[in-house]
């Protein structure tokens, strides 16, 4: 299996505070990772790391073999278009723009898509999570399942290896939290890697690969 | 930004609306551009003499020439002038006479203006009411302005006398009449003269003088010799009696507009700090407003690199931004500035009285492009500064600026 992101002692310290202490931890393809924890265990820090959101203070993160500590923000953000899709709990999405437009809001800066229709891909993701009927509406008319399956399909929009997902049923009723794992479950499957954070417990049931954070520090389960 | 763009506009087209107005109807009448020499007596004839070589060669004096006094004068032939219907107490008909010069020309509105050979005629206002007791108001007074054109080639009949000044009350010697003919209309809304005010030729005018005191009898006082002059602009009147003055002869301004002047200066200059300081605040506003609109924007700025966009490409959109919405803000605000404008020239135009029918309003090009400039590059600046905060920040910094 390929290995899409290592990283190697990865510590991230606030004054003497360390949010995310020591972490070594490879991130291979078509696998599902989940990290519990509880809040302020370093979980959120350590996947904004891997997801070259956040600088650590120390160590080494390798994307793809390649080693991009001494990366400026543009070569991060270009390397974030190329890999990541990412998913919040807050969805983020833009309140004045329409679903489908908010889909194609990462594909506008994608150089490989100069030539393609973007709306015709944001209305496909749309239908391929089950929100063929509410393409057109905006983030306030939707159900916060919705809007959350919206941020996923923007999360895919630029076709990513890896999809980083920071709670994404901390606002979702017990139904949708089960439709959002299932539907990351299945990009994992389909040869997309899917690094879920969470307090869930359900997270055991879909996750290849289970880590807990404590206190900045990460252990396998 | 808005109602700064609105107020700024605003008050540079009222203060240069009133200056314009203070200088064009007050301050440049032909009352503030004369100058009157000191009263001449036999032992001055000869500065008299060089007074007139020196007024008559400087092209700036438009007219020189002896002064004469005006005089109010009763109308006695009111009904074959005015048919009998006025609503003016009959003691009130008077017209108040003053000798005619070269600057009314350029106010004859209707018929011709008085010639030196003409004599016992007259040009009355196009806004005429024959009332000494009527004043010039800012609002209109109920007065209903008789049309100066329709008296045209009508003959008035005015009364002076002569008095005996020897009594502690002194009483009328005799009558004597003044017939002339109306021959032109004068626009004293751009004059600023009362509806009651005619011209006379000058000769007429001394002659009616020249009755009065040869036939009162008394202790009359002697009637003062004087020159006047009319200068061309307001600005050269200066120049001029310094130049006399050089020569030993005193001029003095027959009437000077006093606080007017500074105070047209004065709503000038304020409408600017006024506009300059609400354009000021509206920046400092916008600016530290940009303090929480990056909080609240966080979030998408946040999204937006987290999606891969760099700082350059959030710039553009933020810049983009900031010229769609003061664009948008542009409009509105010379929408709203030309509804206002429409408005106050409406109040102007039902409620002013004529004189002051010319203080309409309106706006420069010039200040409407500079304003425009502004409004449509400050928030374009205010997003750039505003996102120059973020700048080089990584998108965890950027979330937790949210919190």
């Amino acid at each position: 299996m390929d290995k899409i992101i290592r990283t190697q002692n990865v510590t991230k310290q606030y004054d003497m505070i360390f949010a995310v202490k020591d972490v070594s931890i490879t991130i291979s393809q078509n696998m599902f990772y989940g990290i519990k924890g509880h809040s302020g265990s370093g979980k959120t820090t350590l996947i904004n790391m891997l997801g070259l959101l956040d600088e650590p203070t120390s160590g080494d993160i390798y994307i793809n073999g390649a080693n991009v500590s001494g990366l400026d923000e543009d070569e991060k953000a270009d390397i974030r278009r190329r890999q990541f899709g990412f998913v919040f709990q807050a969805f983020y999405l833009n309140e004045k723009l329409r679903a489908y437009e908010n889909v194609m809001v990462p594909m506008l800066i994608n150089p490989l898509y100069r030539n393609i229709d973007i709306k015709a891909k944001a209305v496909d993701l749309l239908n391929m999570l089950g929100l063929s009927d509410r393409i057109g509406h905006f983030p306030g008319q939707l159900s916060a399942g919705e809007q959350q399956r919206v941020a996923i399909a923007r999360a895919l929009a630029n076709d990513p290896q890896c999809i980083i997902a920071d709670e994404p049923t901390g606002n979702l009723d017990e139904k949708n939290e089960v439709l959002i794992l299932d539907i990351l479950k299945g990009l994992a499957q389909n040869g997309r890697t899917v690094i879920v954070v969470t307090h869930n417990k359900i997270i055991q049931e879909y996750a290849d690969e289970l880590y807990l954070m404590t206190a900045g520090s990460l252990e396998t389960l | 930004m808005l109602i700064a763009f609105v107020l700024l506009l605003l008050s540079l087209s009222f203060s240069s609306v009133i200056e314009n107005y203070i200088d064009r109807n007050i301050i440049n009448t032909t009352l503030h551009r004369t100058l009157l020499s000191l009263p001449i007596v036999s032992e001055n004839i000869d500065k008299e003499r060089l007074a007139y070589k020196i007024l008559s060669e400087d092209s700036r004096v438009t007219d020189v020439n002896e002064f004469v006094q005006s005089t109010l004068l009763r109308v006695i032939n009111v009904d074959e002038v005015f048919g009998g219907d006025l609503p003016i107490e009959r003691v009130k008909i008077c017209l108040d006479a003053q000798a005619y010069n070269k600057d009314i020309h350029k106010d004859i509105v209707a018929g011709r203006g008085i010639l030196d050979t003409d004599k016992n005629v007259a040009v009355i206002p196009k806004y005429f009411y024959p009332d000494y007791s009527n004043e010039i108001d800012f609002f209109q007074n109920g007065v209903e302005y008789l049309n100066g054109e329709n008296y045209i080639g009508k003959k008035c009949t005015l009364e002076y006398e002569s008095y005996d000044f020897d009594k502690n009350r002194y009483k009328v010697n005799q009558k004597y009449k003044y017939t002339f003919e109306i021959i032109g209309i004068y626009d004293n809304a751009s004059t600023l003269d009362s509806s009651y005010g005619i011209y006379v030729p000058r000769s007429d005018l001394a002659n009616i003088w020249d009755t009065v005191v040869k036939n009162s009898t008394g202790n009359i006082s002697t009637q003062v010799k004087q020159i006047y002059a009319v200068v061309d602009k307001q600005s050269n009147i200066d120049p001029v009696i310094d130049k006399l003055k050089g020569h030993g002869i005193e001029f003095e301004r027959q009437a000077t507009p006093g606080m007017i002047q500074e105070i047209g200066s004065y709503i000038l200059l304020v409408g600017i700090i006024s506009g300059f300081f609400v354009f000021i605040i509206s920046i400092a506003f916008l600016f530290f407003s940009s303090i929480d609109w990056i909080r609240r924007r966080a979030g998408e700025i946040g999204i937006l690199k987290a999606m891969g966009y760099t700082d350059r490409n959030i710039k553009r959109i933020m810049a983009a931004e900031g010229i769609i919405i003061g664009g948008l803000s542009m409009l509105l605000a010379l929408l709203v500035t030309l509804a206002s404008i429409f408005i106050i020239n409406r109040v102007i135009e039902i409620k002013a009285s004529f004189y002051f029918k010319g203080m309409r309003l309106s706006v420069d090009v010039i200040w409407i492009l500079l304003s425009s400039l502004f409004s449509l590059l400050l928030p374009c600046i205010v997003h750039l500064l505003a996102v120059k905060r973020i700048y080089k920040k990584n998108v965890a910094e950027i979330f937790r600026m949210q919190k």
